[in-house]
């Protein structure tokens, strides 16, 4: 991982931290990894036995998992935002009173 | 059924008796603390302590009685079966790595309170009965509060404070709760109680704060934080799952503990996202996890069951790995603030790769720990058939790999360069992440040396192909969830903040309500005070005039003495 997102970061600090080709060597194993997990359950796909501990009816279809942990992020973080919203106050809340 | 064998394979007979585990690191914190500032005999001493602790352990025996009789109840110091065992070798193992990591602090007040912390928590999974769990219960919460109070600013002197009195309120709990029982039982025996009657129910309300229930949990949030950095770790390590296993001796197959504990296991995890306190995340995180401890506690069939306290275990290497590198962070940079880290890889690349090993652990990645223990507890929920807890439990794993997994090792040691120059952590808390790291490696490539201790007997097979492949899917593409919302800029920034919790009932709500009568209490108080000190005054004033009595002192000597001696005869004659 690396500092992919931080557009401010100045061309020196890059060279010597993680550099923007770093991350993208990163990223581009990410991606590689979460297509071959997907890929490996669709060219072996799991026998009907394996499905009784590990399944149930709602995510029995393939990629079930990669779908539900891609989309359990997503709302976690906009969740995250809106609770922030409501529940940020001043890092000196309780010792300001 | 518990397994027969109250035994580990380990155990061996050295020709000398055991004595009670609790006994060992209590003798060993007064050795410490007469040692003083001698600092290398109280590093010996420290490292002494639960390696005998360890070789006592291996004698002990399941038939040895270690029974004394107080006033009415017939006390049980030690009980020794598998579930005992198993909590009695995690925290030596604990307290071990604990040791080793907190090697190199001179604070000797800082050795003594962790070794009683540490001896307590034995005391209390050894306890046989009730009376006895109470007693080692707030030895617990007192030494643990001393750890809280080490790092001596007005913070840590704020939540200590808090931390106590609800923990004494836990001690009360029980202590009642075992009195009620007693009453109605005849018995104050530590076994299964359930929630049949109200005692049962106060003993759960003393376990749920202890464990974190929802609404209970602020403590951990509070205090872990504000402590040293070897203190969190021993923090980590002792008082929750101390709670765990009461709850698994007393309260196993309770239905209602599968909703609480998915609750616990869901919602510190938006918390966990928007916190900036990268120790106060590893707090939300320990929630997350308990919950799932819970869960498995509720559900309580023998998978289930083995499934909690499995993962108890996990929990204590890997969440103490986690605090102890967020501890070496804290201790070279001054702070674990997510908005000011960044980088950190450079400065301390070993302490990054035992960060990212323990992240990994308690994201329950195959070959990691966690995943050979969180994976029986989904298992038990799916036989279970509550097939909608066991979607929430998926999403909380899904989270917590995104806060605990990402989040941690992302914003301390990579993210951006934050201009931090350090230095790599001193040489035995490496030791100590090192042992921690290399233990939950090898539980998750062998996990059944783990599952040969525990105390029942239900066979579980994590590595078949289609578990892999799921959870490296649910994994990987939770990974690229934060990847694209960090790239897309939507990813909440880190920053300096405090977040409303359960906690602002009591420092915030409260207070302001009570703001009249305790400034009406204040002018009360000051006008007893005024009485008071003028009545005491003109007292004085007729003393003077009073001549002084030959041999009063000796006269009130011996009435305090025979006094003492008629309570004495009074307790004797009854008991």
């Amino acid at each position: 991982m690396g500092d992919f997102n931080d557009k401010s970061a100045s061309t020196a600090a890059a060279s010597f931290w993680v550099t923007r080709r770093g991350a993208r060597v990163a990223l581009i194993m990410l991606h590689a990894a979460a297509i071959a997990a997907v890929l490996l359950e669709l060219l072996m796909p799991f026998g009907a036995d394996d499905h009784a501990v590990e399944r149930i009816h709602a995510l029995d279809f393939p990629a079930s998992y990669a779908v539900y942990g891609f989309v359990a992020c997503v709302i976690l973080v906009l969740l995250g935002i809106v609770l922030r919203r409501i529940v940020m106050r001043a890092e000196d809340f309780y010792e300001a009173s | 059924m518990m397994h027969p064998e109250a035994s580990f394979p380990f155990m061996v007979d050295w020709m000398l008796p055991a004595v009670p585990p609790a006994f060992v690191f209590l003798a060993g914190a007064a050795a410490v603390a007469l040692a003083g500032s001698r600092i290398r005999l109280r590093q010996g001493l420290l490292l002494a302590v639960p390696v005998l602790g360890l070789l006592n352990l291996a004698a002990l025996d399941s038939d040895a009685s270690w029974a004394w009789h107080v006033l009415d109840f017939e006390l049980e110091q030690v009980r020794v079966d598998r579930l005992s065992l198993l909590f009695g070798l995690l925290f030596h193992v604990g307290a071990l790595l604990g040791v080793i990591y907190a090697l190199c602090v001179r604070d000797a007040p800082q050795h003594v309170a962790a070794l009683v912390y540490a001896g307590s928590a034995l005391g209390a999974v050894f306890a046989g009965d009730l009376i006895t769990l109470f007693f080692y219960w707030e030895g617990m919460a007192i030494a643990s509060a001393f750890l809280v109070w080490a790092r001596r600013d007005a913070l840590s002197y704020g939540a200590g404070l808090r931390y106590l009195v609800l923990h004494m309120l836990s001690g009360l709990l029980l202590l009642v709760g075992a009195l009620m029982s007693y009453r109605a039982t005849g018995d104050i025996g530590f076994d299964f109680i359930g929630t049949e009657n109200v005692a049962g129910w106060l003993i759960l309300g003393a376990i749920g704060i202890k464990c974190g229930f929802p609404l209970l949990h602020n403590w951990i949030i509070d205090a872990y934080p504000q402590s040293t950095p070897s203190g969190t770790v021993f923090l980590s390590m002792f008082t929750t799952k101390v709670a765990v296993y009461a709850l698994a001796r007393g309260f196993p197959g309770t239905e209602i503990l599968i909703t609480v504990g998915t609750i616990m296991a869901v919602f510190p995890i938006f918390y966990a996202v928007i916190e900036n306190d990268l120790r106060r995340v590893l707090g939300y995180s320990m929630i997350n996890q308990i919950g799932f401890m819970v869960v498995g506690v509720g559900i309580g069939t023998e998978l289930a069951l083995n499934g909690a306290v499995a993962h108890a275990f996990n929990e204590v290497l890997f969440k103490g790995l986690l605090f102890m590198s967020m501890g070496a962070v804290l201790l070279r940079v001054g702070h674990v603030l997510g908005s000011n880290l960044g980088g950190l890889y450079k400065s301390m690349p070993l302490t990054t790769v035992f960060c990212i090993v323990g992240a990994a652990s308690i994201s329950a990645f195959p070959l990691f720990s966690g995943f050979v223990s969180k994976s029986m507890i989904m298992a038990a929920m799916i036989e279970h058939g509550s097939y909608w807890l066991w979607l929430a439990l998926l999403f909380a794993s899904a989270g917590v790999f995104h806060h605990a997994g990402i989040k941690i090792p992302y914003f301390a040691f990579f993210a951006h360069d934050s201009g931090i120059r350090t230095e790599e952590a001193p040489r035995n808390m490496l030791i100590a992440m090192a042992l921690a790291a290399a233990g939950c490696i090898f539980i998750g490539v062998y996990p059944a040396y783990l599952y040969a201790l525990l105390p029942w007997e239900a066979g579980y097979v994590p590595y078949t192909y289609p578990h892999v492949i799921v959870q490296l899917q649910l994994l990987l593409f939770s990974a690229l969830a934060f990847a694209w919302l960090k790239l897309t800029g939507i990813y909440p920034p880190e920053l300096r903040s405090v977040n409303l919790d359960a906690d602002w009932v009591y420092r915030r709500f409260v207070p302001r309500l009570a703001q009249p009568f305790i400034a009406s209490a204040g002018t009360v108080r000051r006008a007893a005070a005024q009485l008071a000190d003028n009545g005491t005054a003109t007292l004085c004033e007729a003393a003077k005039t009073v001549r002084p009595v030959p041999g009063a002192g000796t006269a009130v000597l011996f009435v305090s003495v025979a006094l003492a001696g008629y309570l004495f005869i009074y307790f004797v004659a009854r008991g």
